[in-house]
């Protein structure tokens, strides 16, 4: 189902959760809200579901496929939701905690007995928990709780899977699991779904499209690549991971005026020598080599700390250790026009 | 048990609290009934079921009967309301519900006096309609109503708010409307605090004496509750009586304590399989 939010705000008191919001959400689409806690993610799913209404203003609308909604009930949409502590039912078993979307289901759509049953079955089978339908939710892991939860909400075929943090209360290792798990049911199943994520991991590996939220506005929106490789703000590159910050005089036509150079740790390089080209010069002062990448940490003679990752074989090569002096020189960096101070 | 702890200091905290509560407690619970039985079975039968007594526990129950339950919807609303929604007054109405526990019963009768009395305005209008509140059964309900209504949302109101309302959000985006939610999802889940707080007010309800005894006129065998019958009794010189009587209010307040033990059992169960989230 396509999504169209326009000129959607929403303000609790005095404080602006949402501010002047529009965003497309396509047919079939996983995108990630992806955004620091207060960034209004949360606020815009749960106005998606109409759990939450937006504030009445002139413009703002919300269509499903061009139909446009009713904004001024918040009331159920019949979209699929899974919330961040699950929510599961827990007078209820895993059966009757899916069944219960299409128990609640006026008469004349009701399946009956057999048809949920059926129904059940197969969702038991996608969230690959057949065995333990007997069970209450206090008898599950987390990880497996949250699949429950993600199965009652498939279970009335909603058009819209709304996921709030659907994975942050759970282990880093699980985590890891059920995101993948999630990006492989997503390609069987192409429910339009969106994803809220404080964690840029999660939203890199799993969505289609990222949107990135600050402060209940839509900081920048793309693919990951995009929003990863090229970001628009000095926020976006901040949040969607490490960041080293240099402090540069610009040269030619802003000449004398200071501005902040961002580099990614992968876009250092370390050397004894000084080479071509300008470097920063520093001591190692540690050297981390448990991990997917080695990580240095160099010391510039300006007091500050810059973090340069390399792959193991290049680090072998160079053979690096802390104490040493070394230069850091930038492969790639980016420097945003907000960032001038002159 | 705790490691620190001497067996002298475990022997006398142990000591202190049974001879507290035998003192306290099991002594005058042991006296009522050995006051009652004093002049024999014969004579305790006898006053158990004379026609004043059974029309005292006739009222005591009605009114208890019909007391509880509208506590129950009272308490429900009262909790849904202060829990699930956010609307100016909300710590008013918190505030309120304890007020039947702060002011003396007897000023809980009063107001019903001043207020239904049959020389007020209102009271007068009900009784030009043949409706007498004050001496009568209706007095004796509302002052009933009155001292028990906090109870029930007591229990509820702290036992919702930790459960906070992600599981009725669930249910309403899953299609399921406002009856269904309550009676599928959240009334399982508050069940057992319902039930302790419902016998919480029936005992209570039984026991009443202060804000009863100001509406009630003490008409024997017509607008008498058991303890106001008890007080007669007692003040006849009836001890036998008083105690038979008096006997009774302790047999409910065992079958309370009995049923809130086997509650609590069941609560404790339970939590201990029921820790999720």
């Amino acid at each position: 189902m396509n999504i169209s939010l326009e000129r959607i705000s929403r303000s609790f008191g005095g404080f602006t959760a949402l501010d002047d919001v529009s965003l497309e959400i396509r047919e079939g689409e996983l995108v990630a809200l992806l955004g620091p806690s207060g960034s209004g993610k949360t606020t815009l799913l749960r106005i998606i579901a109409g759990l939450d209404a937006p504030d009445a203003r002139a413009g703002a609308r919300i269509r499903f496929d061009g139909a446009e909604a009713d904004l001024s009930v918040p009331g159920p949409r019949h979209v699929g939701f899974v919330f961040q502590h699950y929510a599961l039912f827990r007078t209820m078993t895993v059966f009757e905690n899916i069944a219960f979307g299409l128990r609640v289901k006026p008469k004349r759509e009701r399946p009956g007995e057999a048809g949920i049953r059926t129904r059940v079955a197969e969702l038991l089978s996608l969230i690959q928990l057949d065995s333990i339908a007997g069970r209450y939710p206090s008898q599950l892991s987390g990880g497996q709780r949250q699949r429950v939860a993600l199965a009652r909400a498939l279970a009335i075929e909603p058009r819209i899977l709304l996921l709030d943090e659907p994975f942050g209360a759970l282990d880093a290792k699980v985590r890891q699991d059920l995101r993948r798990w999630l990006r492989r049911l997503h390609d069987k199943m192409p429910v339009t779904s969106v994803l809220v994520t404080h964690d840029q991991e999660e939203a890199l590996e799993v969505a289609d499209r990222i949107v990135v939220m600050r402060a209940g506005k839509v900081e920048q929106e793309g693919t990951p690549e995009e929003v990863f490789h090229h970001p628009k703000t000095a926020f976006v590159m901040d949040f969607l991971g490490n960041v080293n910050l240099f402090h540069a005089r610009m040269e030619g036509g802003h000449t004398g005026a200071m501005t902040q150079v961002r580099a990614r740790p992968h876009d250092l390089e370390v050397s004894r020598e000084e080479g071509s080209g300008p470097a920063v010069r520093g001591r190692v002062t540690r050297v981390q080599t448990a991990g997917a990448a080695a990580k240095i940490e160099v010391a510039t003679e300006g007091g500050e700390a810059i973090m340069v990752e390399m792959a193991h074989d290049r680090f072998k090569a160079i053979g690096i250790a802390a104490g040493e002096a070394v230069f850091v020189r930038v492969k790639d960096a980016r420097v945003f026009v907000e960032d001038y101070t002159i | 048990m705790r490691g620190g702890d001497a067996a002298w200091v475990r022997y006398l905290l142990i000591t202190i609290a049974l001879g507290f509560l035998g003192v306290m407690l099991v002594a005058p619970l042991a006296a009522v009934f050995i006051e009652a039985f004093a002049k024999g079975a014969g004579a305790y039968w006898r006053n158990v079921t004379d026609p004043a007594t059974l029309s005292a526990l006739r009222l005591t129950l009605t009114a208890a009967a019909i007391a509880a339950p509208l506590n129950a919807v009272f308490g429900l609303a009262a909790a849904w309301a202060a829990t699930r929604f956010d609307f100016k007054g909300r710590s008013l109405l918190i505030t309120l519900i304890d007020l039947p526990f702060a002011v003396s019963p007897v000023i809980a009768g009063l107001i019903y006096v001043a207020l239904l009395g049959s020389r007020t305005p209102l009271g007068g209008w009900l009784g030009g309609m043949g409706i007498e509140v004050i001496f009568a059964t209706p007095g004796i309900v509302l002052a009933t109503l009155f001292v028990t209504f906090p109870f029930v949302a007591r229990e509820l109101i702290p036992l919702m708010q930790e459960q906070g309302s992600d599981d009725e959000q669930a249910a309403v985006v899953l299609g399921a409307d406002g009856w269904q939610t309550f009676r599928l999802v959240t009334l399982p889940r508050i069940r057992l605090a319902l039930v302790y707080g419902l016998i919480l007010a029936n005992a209570r309800a039984i026991g009443e004496f202060g804000a009863v005894s100001v509406v009630s006129g003490h008409i024997r065998g017509l607008t008498n509750t058991l303890p106001l019958h008890v007080e007669i009794l007692y003040n006849e010189y009836n001890s036998v009586g008083a105690f038979a009587v008096a006997s009774l209010l302790a047999l409910f307040a065992l079958a309370t304590i009995g049923a809130k033990n086997a509650l609590e059992w069941r609560l404790r169960r339970a939590r201990e399989g029921g820790n999720g989230q």
